[in-house]
Parts: C-alpha cells; structure tokens; sequence
C-alpha cells in the first residue's frame, strides 16, 4: 500500500446492460478481464499496481444483480450490486429482518465509512479477500452461499472457502457473482458482531457470533467466526461443536474459547502480535457470546 | 487510448466532456472540469477530500470511474451556493469555527449537507459516525460538529435560511 | 492593563477567508496551473544505503510528451536551514528507501507516472543503520561523511566522522553532582516514534525559472523568506530574483516550515527549458520520500528531595533524524534547552543528540521539542508523586518556576518576566476544570477505571536570536486599511488576528482593514519565518508600530490643517479629532493620500506605515555548557540572555476510562487552559486550543510510522498511520484562557497554538499511572502496549479484571 501513482493503469471499460452480455464478455477475455463492482477494492488494487487488466467489467448496469429480499424460512438475498449502505437502510426499515441478521447489520456498519458504504457492496467486500474484511464473518455465521454464473452453468458456492486471498477467489475468471443469501438463522437465534480496531481503520480482531437456546443443550445452536485476526476468514467449527455437550453455557464458552486459542493459526503485523490477537479473540468472543446468550447484546 | 464523451450535470449545468477510460471521477472533475473545489489528500479512499454528491450521494471520488458518471448529477460545495447566497451549513461552518486550514472543508460541507437532508434530527454520535470517513487534521472535529448539530434547524425547516 | 474596553478584540470574528473555503473557491497550490505547465514525478530509491551505479532512462524519454529526466548529477547541491545536508535528487548515494534519487518531466502527469516505471537504477549496497544507538557505534556505516564540509549555522555542531549532525549539552548548576541530595531517583527510559504531520495538503509547488533569471515559485510553504534564501544560498541565484508566492495552505503544523521541495522544481523547470513545472506529492511520497517527525530514545533520571522538590534532573535525548537532519537538529537541540519545562531545578545535566540513520528525514514539527521533552518530563513528575505519595497536582505547585524572580531560571539560567503569566493560575484552574478533587464515577464493569490525569506544558518560539519581522500599513482611498505583513496563513488565524489588532490600534471598524490570501516576497516585507507560535506576538508588535508611524503621518498633517499641535490630536470613527473637542475633526479619507487644500494645494502624501519587531533579548547559548550567553556586555547592564521572547503556560487534564482487558483507552473529557495574555479572537483560539487537544490524543493513542526489514515506512498512508476521526473525540471539552499581559506583547498577547498539544500526551498517561500505578513511557499508547505494561507492571490488576469476568460470566449460567 505503498505505491505513489495518481493515475491508473490503461484498460478498457465496458458495462455490459445485460447478464448474457456480460458472460459472453467475460468468456471471450478471460483472466484479461476483470470483474468491477463498486469499486473500491478494484480502483484501489489498480491504484497501487497490484491488479492488471485489459478490460474492466462494471457490472452495475446489470438490472437483476441489484435487489434486496427476505424470504422467511430460506433467508436474506442481497443482489451482487445492492450497496452496503442499501442494506443497512433496509434493514433499518424492516426491524424484524434486521433483528434476525443483527450481526450482518452491525457489521455493515462498521465497515468502511458511511461514504464508502454509497459504493461498496457485500459481495464485492467479501471477495476482495483482504484479511481484515467486516462481511466475512456474518457471511459464515449465516451460512451464507453466493451465486455463481457463467455461460456454462450456474451453481451456489458457500463463503466458507471462497477465498483464498487478497482478489484471489475459488470463482472462475468467467464466474458473475449474480446474489449472495444469507440463510435464515436458527429459531430463537441472536447474533452480534465486533470490530475491534487499534491504529489502524480495519479490525485486528473481528468476531461474528450467533447463539440460539443457551441454556437448553437439546435446541442449542452457537456459530462462531472471524477475520481480522486470521488471513482467511476462520469459523470456528469445532468450538461450534462443543456446544453440543450438556453443559452450562458459560462453561462451553470457556472451552469454546480454549479450541479456538489452541486451534487458529493467527496474523502476527505490527498492529498486534499472535498472542494478543488470540488473547482478544478470547475475551471479545466471551463478552459477545454471553451478552448474546444473556440478550444484552 | 481512444476518449469518450460522457454527459454529466456539474452543479446544475449540464457538461460534457471527453474522458478516458482509465480516468477517476476525481482527475476529471478537477483538470477537465476545473471544479478545484474537489480537493484530495490520499488519493485512495481514505482522507475524504474529493467527496461529491453523484446522484444525491455522497461518494469519494477518486474511487470512482469518470466514465461510471455518465448521466449522473453531481454537486460540490460550490454548487451549494444560491445566488451569491452561502447556504445554511456553509454559514454555520463559518459562524462556528468549523475550519482552519480550508483544504478538508469543502468535502466536509458537502457530506454534511447530504446527511441533515437525510437526517436533520441527528444525535451528535450520529454525526460523528458519519464525519468519520473525512479527515480533517486542523480542528479536530468539534467545532465542526457543533455546526452540524445548529444547522440541523433549517433542515427541519424551523428557521429560514436567510434571516 | 486591566479590563480594557475593546471594540473588536475579544471578540469571536470568523476570518474573512472562511467565506472562500466552504464554496471550495480558496486557491491553493494544489489548485493552480500555468499556461504550458509540466509535470514532474520522483523516482526513488528501493535501497536503503547504496552508492547509485548508473542510472539509465532511455526508455523513459521515449514515453510520448515526456521531455526530461533529472538525477543528482543534474544538480549537486545541499540545502538546510540548520544542517544544509539535504539533497534534491540523491548525490551519488541512496540514504534510505524512499530517497528521491531521479525525476521525470512530461507533459501529463500520466506520461511521468508511466516513465518513472522505466527508469532503472543500478545500486552497489552499502551496510544501513536504523537504530540511534547502533549509529553512535564507532564502527557503524557514515551517512553523511562530508559533513565537515557542509553549510552548518552557528548554533549547531555536527561531529564530523560520526552520525552525529549535532550535539548539545546543558550544565546547570552542579549537574549531575546534584543528585548526592536526592532522597528519591527515579530512572526511566523513554520513546516517541517517527510520525507524520499529516497536513491534509501535499507538498506542492509550481516553478517557472525564466530566461531572464529570475524564479517565480508558487508553494504550499509555511512561510516565504527563510526557504527563500536557503534556496538562493544553495543556487547560487541572487536572492532578490526569486519570488516566492504562497497562496492558501492546507496545513503545515511544522511540516511546511524551511524550504520543502521548491529548488528542486525550479531546477527541473529550467532543465525543462524554461517551461513552469508542478511537483505534487502523493500520500506515500510524502510519508516514504519527505521529511517527517523524528523519533527518539530518551534516558532521564531525576531527583527529589522528600517534600517534593526537584533537586536534580539528568535527561540525554537520541534524536533519530533520519536521513537529513535539516531541521531536526534544532527540534533536538530545543528538546535539550527547554527540558526542564515548567519547573525551576537547581542542578541540570542534559545532553541532546540528533543523530544520522538510513531512514527518512524529518523536519519541524508543531511544538518544536516540547511535546518531546515534556513526555518524560511530565511523566516523570507523575511517577515522583506516586513514590512520594503527593498529589499530583501539589507536586506541580511547588516546583513551579517563579516568573519575576531573579532565583528561578530556566535550565539555560535565564529568569522568567515578571509578567511572563500567571503558572500557578494555569494549573489551579486546570484542577478546577476537571473537578480534580472529584472522584470520576466508576463504569458498572469491574474491568473498567475511569482516572484523572494532569500535565503542565510551557512553550516559547525556538528561533535564531536574530530572528526579525517587519509590517506595513497603507491606506486606500476609502481610508481603509490594508495589512503587508509575510505571515502565513495556513488555518491558524493568526493574520486574522492581525487584522483585529490593527482595527483596534486604529479604531476602525473591521471591514475597513484588508487582508490578502496571496503572500510573496515581492510585496510583503521581510518575516524570518512563520513558526513557533511566535507570529501573533512578534508581528502584533511590527504592526502596532507601524500603525503608530501611520498615525504619526497622519497627526503631522492634522496638525498642520487644524492648527493644533500634534500631540493633541486622537483617530476614531476614520476622523482625526482635537481631543476634548471632537466637532474639530478632518475625515481620513481627506488625508490618506494628502491633505488638498480649497486653492488645489497639497499638504503631504500617501501614509505609508512602517514597524519592525526586533527580539534584542535573545543570545546564543554557551557552546559548552548550554547556558544563556549575556546580553548588553557593552552597556554595563550585561545579564543572562534569553531563549524565547515569551513563554507561554498550560497544563491539560484528561478524564480517561480505560479497559484492564483491552488496554483500550478512552478520554471521556479533557480540559485545556492556557495563559494566552490576551485572547484577541475567542473563536479562533478556541480552534486552536481542541484541534491541538485532538492532535495530541492522537499522537498519544494512534500514531506512529512504521518500519519494514530495510527501513522504510511500511504505513504510508491513513488507513494504516491512523489519525483520529471525528468518532474518536470527547464529547466533553472545556477550555479556558487566562489574561495576564504580557507588557510587550500586541495588548498584552503571547502565542499558543503548539502548546495546546503538549501537554495533552503525558497528561493521559498519567490518568493511567494514577489509576493503575503502571508507568507507560512510550508512545503511542496502543492496546498491545499498554495492555503488556499493565501485564509487566501490575499482573495483580489483570488478574483481578480477569477475575470479576469471570464473575460476570458465571452469573449468567442458568
Ligand atoms: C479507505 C478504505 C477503508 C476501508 N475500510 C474497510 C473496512 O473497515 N472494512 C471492510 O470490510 N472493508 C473496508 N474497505 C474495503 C471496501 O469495503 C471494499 O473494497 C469494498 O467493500 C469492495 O466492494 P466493491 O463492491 O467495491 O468491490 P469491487 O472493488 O468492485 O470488487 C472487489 C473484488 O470482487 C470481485 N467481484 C465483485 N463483485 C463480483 C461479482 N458480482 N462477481 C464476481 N466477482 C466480483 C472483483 O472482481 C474484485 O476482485 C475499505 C476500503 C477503503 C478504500
């Protein structure tokens, strides 16, 4: 993040009206051609030279991407194009809804800024695949699945494993993400999220939670995930596990805790070292769990 | 590399204007359009400085393509000014002390303007959450916000613009 | 000068460019274009220590429209206001990762972004230092070893053959003997990063060197004369060919003070052929490539008899200047001359070195030394009061200097005026402020504290003793004002001020004086520099006297016409009255440009007036032993010298909540007073006194420039060198000014515009250190750090915290 430029890289703009016209271009040019949505990422990758591309691909003229649905009992689409800000003001706007995906809500809220968050979208933020992301984590915590089109075919690919790196993604070059859904929760659920970032406008530690039935092992449901703190988005899986166990909440939270410690391989950079980053994931994953068990959250 | 008209409304006039592909809203609007009031400090979407309102949206616009804003509206703090008139939080930074330096204020102005027309009962964390994509290293802020917080009047239409 | 009835002083007068910079019409640098201007862009150094083996930029002349390159050998010259050891382009070595070592000339900024890819540069490395101590070693790698030959000014002291680009030493009193009396010593090691001043506007300036030889620059400086001059000198251009144009500034803070990139550009203009040239900076080129703040290690020790009283204190200052030390030795060497801060010592050993290192350099920065000496200073006091138990407070109170008595010096050795303000008020009305008897309620969480903390801070201008300042006043035919004065105008609102002091010194109203956004060397008269705080005061005083000339000119020609003597005559209201008998009076505007008599007979003509501020006070400080040298041996009234024409006192207190779990930090209220003699715009001061507030809570929670493997900065832009954001400050800010005059001062004012950001650093760390016994003595104060010194210094509070969470956790299990 170091580069001196002004300007950008040469590359060709098109912005296909259509989904079939934008596929027919991205199967004819392949890798030389790059997916844009918002923006941000795009823009700033091409800024700093760390992105090539012969034609750049606005997908925002593409009607059907841009939508916003709750369908009760499957769950959230948010079409590829929806804005972070569209989001948060649906969700503002259907209380219900928004209670359902609070930690989704939270976590569009801090990400960015309120100016960015005109541009930037969810999908967009989470194949960027820089380690410190906000949608990531809600994304895991609601099982949430992308789907992929091209002319060959279409399929839903789950978050979980995506990415694998800054721009760098399990989608072929000739893939549009076309809406991502965020499934819905467990009956009874509650989820929250945390950023916390020191010095720096991203998070180090990000913890997405999600709790249903604390208290009633038989019914209980917990989802954990992170990112900030590690270089993909990491869901704690086997910490989910355990809580499965009759045992008291409180006590599972602590063994929670524990396998994750034990378990994550974390980010050691200037702005934290490994120990207080996996130190945090404890103490912030405690503090959300319990409020969230407690409904104080 | 071969240009491209696009069409946009600066300001309420209508312009066009021959731009590059590989061109951002920002270079456009400054070397080719000469709105020097569109300021930047980073370059990169972090400081805030070239905010304008692209279709009634505050966007920062050095991440965004000169070509994307074919068609749109865009207004800078400029474009605020009525018949000579400063309009009601162009006054209420001044009154306040709400600048120093300058080089933030236009972005500042402008973004604020959006949100009292969006929100015009806001709670000083409101404002704050808001602000926090700008930088401003001269007043730290407080000022700024307590203008914010006055102007919020006339955008809940309790006192006319000009007294 | 006891409560005076002003017309416009003290009252809150937005400055009349305020109306340019919410429409976005004010001009900066950044906003202008010439008619056939270019652009330049750096090529810079990858290698942080090389000698450059060749550099090759054929294929960069064949990017179409771009017409030049440039390197070092294109023009070998240093440059410094202090230590002239800068160079524009690398001179056969690279110093650091960042180091401009070619630029390119085209005609689009695009065209020079595409050629500087293709410029290849061959280094030989050699072996960099990045760390002070290892560069004082005598076998560590010599960035500068010419440096015997460069331009040094007097006060300084470069130790050829090492890294050091200057050494000072202060003796006072026994120095370090003095300890043999302390009941208490504490020792302590203490750090501030590199940090970045982040002035929202880049460097950039337009050159055009002409034919003719003369040099027009347009730059976003903080001042005109000084870089003027370093720029003349190190040309070799007659000084008075250049004019140097500042229109609006976004911000300097320091940064902007000396010369910045102006020589290199009008060197590239001429190369160019003559054409204007624009260099503007990127964010990562400012933070990578241009100076920044320097860092510092800092060894201190003090001494404390039983009740509290300082009785010696022992500080040695390492000043990483990285690269260039340019400036930085003076920010050093003030640092070491002001270390004593507000406190009166006996014995005194301090010893203040900015030393080389293959990072990049650094500059001024707004408060010059002080934020630096105070952070171990302060910090200390507030250690001393947890050993002794005393309040913090107390402890303050009673090592206060003593203005107007002989006995209490400085560490330099120089008394403080009788009326150099009020420091005992100063701190009651901080404790006041934030209700320091007053426990802070506590938050519901057991793992939270919310403290109290305190710091003093003292400030004068760091400038040479012969610093001098001019000012003029002419009148236009309305008979009304305009101001000449080289003062810049970045933000602070100081010519504002200027304005409000003249308007009152003439009795006009305010709209009748005039003040311009475009300062040039071509028509303003002569100011050394605008910095330090000092303009308010040192011009104040210029324009006063000129508007006493003015008036002088005006009352002769009165005189004449009325036929009263001079003396009897008075100005307001525009008309010159016969005191006592005011129907006798003439309009000004019948005398500005010459009184004309009813026969077509002119009396006189256009006032014109002059004033000068001239310190005489100040003198250099002994070489050997950092003490005021005397001033007026010849007369017979000889006495110590002084360092600064005033100092001003404050002192910040802070409300702080911080988290045992997280180490966050929050400041939930802080207080700010200062002793400012004469508060001329309420308004503008009280911008001054919470954007220094905000600053300082940055510098102390957030900054820092950070260093990869080969020493360059790694953070180079706002995402990852954090400043606060507007969701960062207190809601709860209160500020407060006191009014003692200061007799020489423009209606008794003193500046104050760096101090507001002093003592804001240790006053937060000291909230800590009340609350929780921990001593932190780096910067900034990050989650990490702090939680690692609460887990280092008091385990027992962590686990305390630990505890009741555990508590508060359990209470949940149904
Ligand atoms: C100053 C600054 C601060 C920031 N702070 C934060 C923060 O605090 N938290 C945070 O999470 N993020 C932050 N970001 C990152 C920002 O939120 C993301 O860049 C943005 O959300 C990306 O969304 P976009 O729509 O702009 O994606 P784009 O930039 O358009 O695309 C990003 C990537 O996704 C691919 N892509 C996008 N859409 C599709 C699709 N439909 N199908 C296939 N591929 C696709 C693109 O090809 C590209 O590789 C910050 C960015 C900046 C500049």
């Amino acid at each position: 993040m170091s580069a001196p430029y002004f300007t950008l890289p040469e590359f060709k703009y098109v912005k296909p009206g259509s989904l079939e016209e934008a596929l027919e271009i991205l199967d004819e040019h392949g890798e030389e051609a790059k997916i844009m949505n918002g923006g941000i990422g795009v823009v700033a990758f091409l800024k700093e030279r760390l992105m090539e591309a012969e034609y750049i691909v606005d997908i925002k003229g593409i009607p059907e991407l841009k939508k916003i649905e709750y369908i009760p009992g499957k769950g959230l689409y948010v079409g590829a194009t929806t804005t972070v800000n569209e989001l948060i003001e649906f969700l503002e706007k259907s209380p219900e809804v928004r209670e359902k995906y609070r930690a989704l809500y939270e976590a569009s809220t801090h990400l960015a800024d309120a100016i960015l968050r005109n541009r930037a979208t969810i999908v967009g933020d989470i194949l960027e695949g820089l380690p410190y992301m906000d949608a990531p984590g809600p994304a895991l915590i609601f099982e949430a699945e992308m789907h992929a089109v091209s002319k060959s075919g279409e399929r839903w690919v789950p978050v979980d494993g995506i990415v694998m790196g800054p721009m760098m993604t399990q989608l072929q070059p000739n893939e549009i993400v076309t809406e991502i859904i965020f499934k819905e929760p467990p009956e009874g659920a509650r989820s929250g999220y945390v950023k916390f970032a020191s010095r720096t406008e991203y998070g180090i530690v990000n913890v997405a939670a999600l709790v249903a039935h604390p208290n009633d092992p038989g019914k209980r449901v917990v989802k954990i995930a992170y990112t900030g703190a590690t270089a993909l988005p990491y869901r704690a899986r086997e910490a989910e596990e355990l809580f499965k166990k009759p045992e008291p909440f409180g006590k599972l939270v602590e063994e929670a805790v524990k396998v994750i410690q034990d378990n994550v391989e974390v980010l050691e950079d200037p702005y934290a070292s490994a120990d207080f980053r996996k130190y945090l994931m404890g103490i912030l994953t405690t503090q959300l769990l319990v409020k969230l068990a407690r409904g104080e959250w | 590399m071969a240009g491209r008209m696009i069409t946009l409304r600066l300001n309420g006039q209508e312009r066009r204007v021959e731009v590059e592909d590989n061109e951002t809203l920002l270079y456009v609007l400054r070397y080719k359009l000469k709105e020097m009031s569109v300021k930047s400090a980073c370059w990169k979407g972090e400081c805030g400085l070239c905010t304008v309102l692209m279709d009634g949206k505050p966007v920062k616009s050095c991440m965004v393509l000169a070509v994307e804003a074919d068609g749109s509206d865009i207004v800078t703090a400029t474009g605020l000014v009525k018949d000579g008139e400063l309009s009601p939080i162009q006054k209420a930074f001044v009154e306040h002390g709400a600048l120093q330096c300058g080089f933030c204020t236009p972005a500042f102005v402008v973004a604020a303007h959006h949100f009292l027309q969006k929100n015009p009962n806001p709670t000083r964390e409101q404002v704050k959450e808001f602000l926090s994509g700008l930088i401003c290293r001269c007043t730290g802020y407080a000022q700024i916000i307590d203008a914010i917080m006055d102007a919020a009047k006339y955008y809940r239409g309790e006192q006319k613009a000009s007294p | 000068m006891s409560k005076q009835a002003f017309k416009v002083l003290g009252k809150p007068v937005p400055p009349p460019d305020s109306y340019e910079k919410v429409t976005g019409t004010a001009p900066y640098t950044f906003d202008m274009e010439l008619p056939g201007m270019l652009y330049a862009k750096l090529v810079t150094s990858t290698e942080p220590h090389a000698r450059i083996k060749s550099i090759d930029y054929s294929k960069a002349l064949q990017v179409p429209g771009v017409r030049i390159v440039a390197t070092g050998r294109d023009f070998p010259v240093r440059i410094g206001i202090y230590v002239g050891d800068r160079d524009m382009l690398a001179i056969e070595k690279a110093l650091w990762v960042g180091h401009p070592v070619a630029a390119v000339v085209a005609e689009s900024i695009k065209a020079a972004e595409k050629a500087i890819d293709l410029v290849e540069v061959e280094y030989d490395p050699l072996p960099p230092v990045f760390d002070v101590e290892e560069a004082l070693k005598p076998d560590a790698p010599l960035l500068h070893p010419d440096i015997a030959n460069y331009k040094i000014s007097p006060a300084f002291k470069p130790v050829p053959g090492t890294n050091i680009a200057n050494q000072f030493r202060m003796i006072k009193g026994e120095g370090e003997a003095g300890f043999d009396k302390a009941d208490l010593v504490i020792e302590k090691t203490f750090k501030m990063p590199f940090l970045h001043h982040a002035y929202m506007e880049t460097w950039n300036t337009i050159a055009h060197y002409k034919v003719t030889g003369d040099i027009e620059i347009w730059t976003s400086s903080q001042s005109p004369y000084a870089p003027r001059y370093l720029m003349a000198m190190s040309l070799g251009v007659p000084v008075g060919k250049i004019k140097m144009r500042i229109p609006y500034v976004g911000g300097g803070f320091g940064g902007k003070a000396g010369v910045l990139i102006e020589p290199l550009v009008a060197m590239l203009s001429k190369k160019a052929g003559y054409k204007p040239v624009k260099l503007v900076m990127s964010r990562a080129e400012q933070m990578r490539s241009m100076p920044v703040i320097a860092g510092y290690k800092a060894y201190a020790k003090i001494g404390f008899s039983k009740d509290g009283k300082i009785v010696a204190y022992k500080v040695r200052f390492l000043f990483d200047t990285g690269a260039f030390a340019d400036y930085t030795v003076n920010v050093a060497r003030t640092a070491g001359y002001a270390c004593t801060g507000v406190y009166d010592m006996p014995n005194v050993y301090c010893e203040s070195l900015a030393i080389y290192t293959n990072k990049v350099p650094t500059t001024a920065i707004r408060g010059f030394g002080y934020p630096e000496n105070h952070w171990v200073l302060e910090r200390l006091m507030d250690m001393a009061a947890r050993e002794l138990r005393m309040d913090p407070v107390k402890i303050r109170s009673i090592n206060l200097l003593r203005p107007g008595d002989p006995t209490s010096t400085t560490g330099y050795g120089s008394p403080l005026r009788a009326d150099a303000g009020d420091i005992q008020g100063v701190l009651k009305t901080s404790a006041e402020l934030i209700e320091w008897d007053k426990e802070p309620e506590q938050p519901k969480e057991p793992w939270k504290i919310r403290a109290k903390g305190i710091a003093m801070s003292l400030k004068g201008p760091s400038q040479p003793p012969n610093a001098v300042d001019a000012a003029i006043v002419k009148f236009n035919e309305d008979a009304s004002v305009d101001i000449l004065v080289a003062t810049g105008n970045y933000g602070q609102g100081t010519v504002n001020a200027l304005r409000m002091i003249v308007a009152e010194a003439f009795d006009l109203p305010l709209d009748k004086v005039h003040i311009t956004w475009m300062n040039s060397t071509e028509w303003m008269p002569y100011t050394w520099q605008t910095v330090g705080s000092r303009s308010t005061f040192t011009v104040g005083q210029a324009l006063l006297r000129a508007v006493e000339d003015a008036k002088r000119q005006i009352f002769d020609i009165a005189s004449a016409v009325l036929k009263v003597p001079a003396d009897q005559l008075e100005l307001a209201d525009g008309k010159v009255y016969v005191k006592g008998e005011p129907w006798m009076s003439i309009p000004l505007t019948e005398i500005v440009n010459g009184y004309t008599f009813p026969n077509g007979q002119v009396l006189g003509g256009p006032i014109i007036g002059r004033g000068i501020h001239s310190p005489g006070i100040l003198s250099y400080l002994d070489p050997d032993t950092g003490q005021a040298l005397p001033i007026n041996p010849e007369t017979g009234h000889s006495e110590p010298g002084h360092a600064t024409v005033f100092y001003t006192f404050g002192s910040t207190a802070v409300e702080v909540e911080l988290d045992l779990l997280t180490g966050d930090i929050k400041v939930l209220k802080a207080t700010q007073v200062y002793d400012i003699g004469r508060v001329i715009n309420p308004l503008t001061a009280k911008g001054q006194a919470i954007g220094g507030l905000i600053m300082g809570m940055s510098r102390a929670l957030y900054e820092e420039l950070i260093f990869d493997d080969s020493g360059g900065v790694a953070n180079p832009n706002f995402s990852f060198y954090y400043v606060a954001r507007a969701k960062d400050i207190p809601d709860d800010i209160r500020i407060k000014f006191l009014e003692t005059p200061q007799a020489d001062g423009p209606f008794g004012a003193r500046g104050f515009s760096e101090n507001v950001m002093i003592a804001v650093i240790p006053a937060i760390a000291n909230a800590i250190e009340r609350a929780t016994g921990v001593s932190i003595t780096e910067l900034p104060m990050t989650h990490e750090r702090v939680w690692r010194a609460i887990k280092e210094q008091r385990p027992d509070l962590i686990e305390k915290a630990l505890k009741a969470f555990q508590e508060w956790k359990n209470a949940s299990q149904g």
